[in-house]
């Protein structure tokens, strides 16, 4: 199973494309928040940009809290998400240790790993990459 | 989705009350004609540029399409009183789609210095005493540690020490690389006691329910990558370290440059980005003779800093330097000694100039034309240099009063506005010129529910509203710049015969 990584954000010019891709293409909103994937300034020497997304824990706390069963943990890390279920209680994004998931009044945004962001960044910052075997 | 009513957040800073207006405009083709229209609805007549409302619009397409990326910004000149517009990239567009208002108007003056935040659902205005005649960098940052949850999705707009001092060349920076350039719209916000306008774009756009649209803007996308685009090349020894883009926009014409200086103690260093770009290439080599890019670099950072639009700001200089030479001015005046090609002279200038620091600066910060005639020298360059200002001056269609290119003649010219009118009223990138032909941008507007499309497109509807408006706002004639060749009587049959011909094709 793929997950999405960032390995290149140093190359990030902050376009947002990504964070607009999901949100329209995965979530069927325009928007840059309402999506799984968001760009935030940095002030660093190193890096203009971070991607905020899903790490893919393999045992996601997300998941955990979800007492609806909208998250569920899924092979390879991260989580498969059900949006009919959710109620938008809050709960995924209070225990998500990287604040990956965003929420607005119509619902929740997670990363799936579906990996549509990646087709729209022409800088290649993103990477769709199989996850590691389980030991 | 009713694309004739215009939700417009308006402002008044002095009594500190807001609301959302719901305008309803008939075939108004949104960006600048919307911003025209607002202008006009809120303007104080008679009164001068500083009592005039402030406007920023974002395009009927912005945020559903990449590159439809910029936001224009209406405004009263404080070079000759009358309206004009000004177009920049960065955040500013996509967050104010995001707050889920067509435009911004800002009415009145704030009792003290002042910073605008707003978002989808609220409007604050914060006292910003504190921040006074600080410079951008320092304001952003300022800015930044108060609202630290809205990383990546808030535009800053600041002005620095020149904007406070109602100079005629501050600009409005957006988002560090990006800016409101010339025509004095930092010393429009400056007139309001406005030190920075904070958008965060909290909230979502209606996803269309066309079929064609994911499609559309998956094939609008493909063209950008595959052809790719017409960048501005800046061909020098700029060590250039990377690109960045305006929100929604995958073409990156944000050149950043590096400059490392050495401090007191060796060996420690320090490492600066600078936002660069043709135009202060253009500015420093071609008017003030600095040559060497670390030189160039270094000029554009004071000019960063303290906010004053390049190209106007070196033509003041040029102004200075040709009055040093020829005994008009000295150092009494000018406090460093100008001359072509001395930036260290012109870095300290400039903090002076954004500081209105003696009368003679003050004087020079209300542009060329007002200096010259103060100090009664008109320079050999002097027509030329207030040429450089007006030629490079952003034009989407709008209601500039200053038409660029030189020596074209009138139909050329005619033909040329025409090209640009549509696309300009989107308020689009002018990256986006060979993707988003007529029938490209008719798609586009049908996707997202747009009606009357063919009204709206029309080029002759277009050119015949900004022009009534531009009659009607009093752009007349002596301001009308068409080309720089020829004397001044060439000069006025020029300007004639185009007005003339402006008469015939859209308001007859």
């Amino acid at each position: 199973m793929k997950q999405l990584i960032t390995p290149r954000m140093d190359r990030c010019n902050g376009c947002q494309l990504c964070a607009v891709a999901c949100a329209r293409l995965v979530y069927q909103k325009i928007s840059w928040q309402a999506s799984g994937i968001r760009i935030v300034t940095l002030a660093s020497q190193r890096t203009a940009y971070q991607a905020i997304h899903c790490l893919a824990c393999d045992e996601p706390s997300c998941a955990e809290s979800c007492l609806q069963g909208a998250l569920k943990a899924r092979a390879g890390g991260g989580v498969t998400f059900d949006k009919e279920k959710c109620i938008n209680c809050g709960a995924c994004q209070e225990s998500c240790p990287v604040d990956a998931i965003s929420s607005d009044k119509d619902g929740t945004y997670h990363c799936v790993h579906c990996g549509k962001c990646v087709d729209f960044c022409k800088q290649g910052c993103l990477e769709m990459q199989e996850s590691l075997p389980d030991e | 989705m009713n694309n004739d009513c215009f939700k417009v957040l308006v402002v008044d800073v002095a009594s500190g009350d807001s609301r959302i207006e719901t305008i309803t405009l008939h075939n108004c083709f949104s960006g600048s004609g919307l911003a025209i229209r607002l202008f006009t609805r809120y303007q104080n007549i008679d009164a001068p540029w500083h009592e005039q409302p402030l406007v920023f619009c974002k395009g009927l397409l912005t945020g559903y399409f990449p590159l439809m990326s910029k936001m224009v910004c209406g405004f009263a000149s404080c070079l000759n009183n009358k309206y004009t517009e000004s177009t920049a990239g960065g955040r500013a567009a996509l967050a104010l789609a995001f707050c889920q208002v067509d435009g911004l108007v800002i009415l009145g003056k704030a009792e003290k210095l002042t910073t605008l935040h707003f978002n989808s659902s609220e409007v604050k205005l914060k006292d910003a005493s504190s921040l006074a005649g600080l410079n951008v960098n320092i304001a952003i940052a300022m800015v930044r540690q108060r609202m630290t949850s809205d990383s990546g999705r808030r535009s800053i707009m600041t002005i620095g020490p020149s904007g406070e001092n109602l100079s005629a060349m501050a600009c409005v920076n957006v988002d560090e690389y990006r800016h409101f350039g010339r025509m004095g719209g930092g010393a429009a916000m400056g007139a309001k006691n406005l030190k920075g306008i904070i958008i965060s774009g909290d909230g979502n756009l209606p996803m269309p329910i066309d079929d064609d649209y994911p499609n559309l803007y998956q094939e609008i996308y493909q063209k950008i990558v595959d052809e790719g685009i017409q960048k501005n090349q800046i061909r020098s020894k700029l060590s250039e370290a990377h690109n960045g883009a305006c929100a929604g926009c995958p073409v990156g014409c944000v050149h950043i440059a590096y400059i490392r200086g050495k401090l007191e103690e060796d060996p420690s260093y320090l490492q600066k980005g600078l936002g660069i770009d043709g135009e202060p290439v253009f500015a420093s080599i071609k008017t003030l003779g600095v040559k060497r890019i670390f030189d160039i670099l270094r000029i554009v950072e004071i000019m960063e800093k303290t906010c004053l639009d390049v190209i106007s700001t070196a033509s003041a200089l040029r102004w200075a330097t040709l009055a040093t030479e020829n005994g008009v001015i000295g150092s009494k005046e000018t406090i460093v000694p100008l001359s072509f090609g001395n930036s260290q002279s012109y870095q300290q200038a400039i903090v002076y100039l954004s500081r209105a620091s003696n009368h003679f600066y003050r004087s020079l910060g209300r542009g060329v034309h007002f200096v010259a005639k103060e100090f009664d020298f008109k320079g050999l360059d002097v027509e030329k240099d207030a040429e450089l200002v007006l030629q490079r001056t952003e034009m989407p269609v709008g209601v500039m009063d200053c038409l660029p290119s030189v020596g074209e003649i009138v139909e050329n010219k005619i033909l040329k506005d025409e090209q640009k009118a549509v696309l300009d009223a989107m308020i689009g990138c002018l990256f986006a010129k060979k993707i988003y032909q007529p029938d490209v941008l008719a798609r586009c507007l049908r996707s997202i529910g747009c009606t009357n499309i063919e009204e709206r497109l029309s080029v002759k509807n277009i050119m015949a509203e900004l022009w009534t408006t531009r009659f009607d706002l009093g752009v007349d004639r002596v301001n009308l710049k068409i080309s720089s060749s020829g004397n001044e009587e060439n000069q006025q049959q020029l300007r004639e015969r185009y007005l003339e011909k402006v008469r015939e094709l859209y308001l007859s």
